[in-house]
C-alpha cells in the first residue's frame, strides 16, 4: 500500500471501485486501517495537514537519526583512537618521567660515584722525569703533577700524536682528558689501550670512570666487572661501584 | 543508495545485522514511518507525541532487529507499535484510565481482525453467524462485503453515520468470529 494511494483515499480522489478496494484492503490489514483513522483525526484536528509534509517530516527525522548514528559512530571509533593516542601520551609522558627520574637519578649516583672514585693517577715515582723522554714528556709530566691538567691535555695530546704507542703517554693524556672533563676524549684514547699489559688495570679503571662519567653505564660496568674480577688496586672500588650502578643499567644514552 | 530501495524488508535487516549499518533500517522504516506515524496519532491524539513514538519506535527496531528473528516485518511492526503504544499511554498520567481501556479494547479489536480474513463466502455456518448478528451490524457487513459498498455508500444507503458504519463492520466481524468459533468448538 502506498503513500500516495493513502493520500488519494484521504483526498477523496480515488474511483469507486478503488475506494472499495482500499477500504476492502484495510479491513484486511489493521495497521492500515489504524493510521488511515489516525490520519483522518489529524486532518480533522489540522486542516494544514498533508501526508507528503508528514511523510517528508518523517524522512527527515529518519535520515537525522540515521546521520547522528554513524557520527556517532564516528565519535565513538575517533573517541577509541583519541583515547588510545591519549593513553598512549600518558604512557609515554609516564615512561619519560620515570625515565628521566631514574636517569636523574642514574646522573646523580654516576657523578657522586664518579667524583668519589675519580683520582688523577699519581705520577709513577720510579719514572724521572726526562731521564728517557724529550723535553715535551718531561713539560707534561710537570704539568700534570702541579694538576695543570690543560697545559697536560695540550702536552701530551702532541706527545701521543707523535708516537702513538707510548702508553704512558696516552694514559696520562686520558687522565688529563677526564681532569679537564673531557671523558669522551679519554674513552677514545683509552680504548686503544685496553689491551696493554702495562697499566692494565689503571686503563681500564680510568676507562671505566670515563665511560661513568658520560653515563654510558653498560659499558662503564664492562669495564668495572674487568677491574673487579682480578686482585689489583681498584678492586675493591670497582665492587662497590658495580653494587651501586646494579638496577640502573636498563638506562643507557 | 537507489539500490537500497530494491531489497526486500528481509535483505535489509539482513544486511544491517551483516554490516550494521543504521541506513538499512532507515530505509525499512521509511517504508512503513508514515502508517506508523498514523497509528501514534490514532492512540495519541497529538502530534508532537505521535513524532516522538515514531522516533522511539525507530530506534527500538535499532536495537530488537539485530537479534529479533522477524518473519513478516510488517506485521511484527505493527505488534510493535501497538506494545509501545499502550507502555506510552499506561505511563502517561495525565490520561484517564478509562481512556486507556477504550485504546485497548481497540488494539483488541485489530488483532480480531487480522484472524478474520475474508466473509466472502456465505457458508451455511457464516449464514447463521450473520442471522445472529444485530440489524446494524448485518446489514453493514452484508453491504460492505456482499454489495461490495464502500463505506460512504453504506452510510448513505443505511442513514448510518460513517464513524458507526466503521464500527458496525468491526464488532460485526468480531462477532461473526465469535460465534464460528463457538460453533466450530461445539462440533470438536
Amino acid at each position: 500500500m502506498s503513500n500516495e494511494l493513502i493520500k488519494r483515499y484521504l483526498a477523496n480522489e480515488l474511483s469507486n471501485d478503488e475506494r472499495y478496494a482500499f477500504e476492502l484492503e484495510m479491513e484486511n490489514d489493521p495497521f492500515l486501517k489504524d493510521a488511515v483513522d489516525g490520519f483522518e483525526n489529524f486532518a480533522k484536528e489540522d486542516t494544514s495537514f498533508s501526508i507528503e509534509k508528514t511523510e517528508k517530516e518523517l524522512f527527515q527525522q529518519i535520515d537525522q537519526k540515521v546521520s547522528e548514528l554513524k557520527v556517532d559512530k564516528k565519535v565513538i571509533f575517533m573517541n577509541f583512537f583519541k583515547y588510545a593516542a591519549a593513553a598512549c601520551l600518558v604512557g609515554i609522558v609516564a615512561f619519560s618521567t620515570w625515565r628521566f627520574i631514574l636517569q636523574k637519578n642514574g646522573t646523580i649516583d654516576e657523578q657522586a660515584i664518579y667524583a668519589s672514585n675519580f683520582k688523577p693517577l699519581t705520577y709513577p715515582d720510579g719514572i724521572v722525569r726526562g731521564e728517557n723522554d724529550t723535553t715535551s714528556s718531561s713539560k707534561a709530566a710537570e704539568l700534570y703533577e702541579k694538576e695543570d691538567y690543560f697545559g697536560a691535555v695540550k702536552m701530551y695530546e702532541k706527545l701521543v700524536a707523535a708516537n702513538p704507542d707510548n702508553i704512558k703517554n696516552n694514559l696520562f693524556y686520558a687522565i688529563s682528558l677526564m681532569a679537564t672533563n673531557q671523558p669522551k676524549k679519554a674513552i677514545d684514547i683509552l680504548s686503544k689501550i685496553t689491551t696493554s699489559e702495562e697499566f692494565h688495570f689503571d686503563i681500564n679503571w680510568y676507562l671505566a670512570l670515563a665511560y661513568l662519567k658520560s653515563k654510558d653505564l653498560q659499558n662503564a660496568q664492562v669495564y668495572f666487572q674487568i677491574i673487579a674480577k682480578d686482585d689489583n688496586y681498584y678492586q675493591v672500588q670497582a665492587k662497590a661501584i658495580l653494587e651501586k650502578l646494579d638496577g640502573k643499567l636498563a638506562v643507557k644514552d | 543508495m537507489d539500490a537500497i530501495a530494491s531489497y526486500s524488508d528481509e535483505e535489509l535487516i539482513k544486511l544491517y545485522r551483516q554490516e550494521n549499518d543504521a541506513i538499512y533500517i532507515g530505509e525499512l522504516y521509511k517504508r512503513y514511518a508514515v502508517l506508523v506515524f498514523g497509528v501514534c496519532y490514532k492512540f495519541l491524539k497529538d502530534q508532537t507525541n505521535a513524532s516522538e513514538a515514531v522516533s522511539e519506535i525507530f530506534e527500538h527496531l535499532l536495537i530488537k532487529l539485530k537479534t529479533q528473528e522477524v518473519d513478516y516485518f510488517k506485521s511484527w511492526l505493527y505488534m510493535l507499535c501497538k506494545h509501545k503504544l499502550l507502555r506510552k499511554i499506561e505511563k502517561n498520567k495525565s490520561l484517564e484510565t478509562i481512556e486507556l481501556e477504550n485504546n485497548s479494547e481497540k488494539f483488541m479489536e485489530n488483532d480480531t481482525s487480522m484472524y478474520l480474513n475474508s466473509v466472502e463466502e456465505k457458508s451455511e455456518l457464516l449464514q447463521k453467524a450473520l442471522s445472529n448478528l444485530n440489524e446494524e451490524q448485518r446489514t453493514c457487513i452484508e453491504l460492505f462485503y456482499y454489495q461490495q459498498k464502500t463505506y460512504q455508500e453504506v452510510a448513505s444507503i443505511t442513514g448510518y453515520e460513517l464513524n458507526k458504519v466503521k464500527s458496525a463492520i468491526q464488532n460485526g466481524k468480531r462477532n461473526l468470529k465469535i460465534f464460528m468459533e463457538e460453533k466450530q468448538h461445539e462440533n470438536e
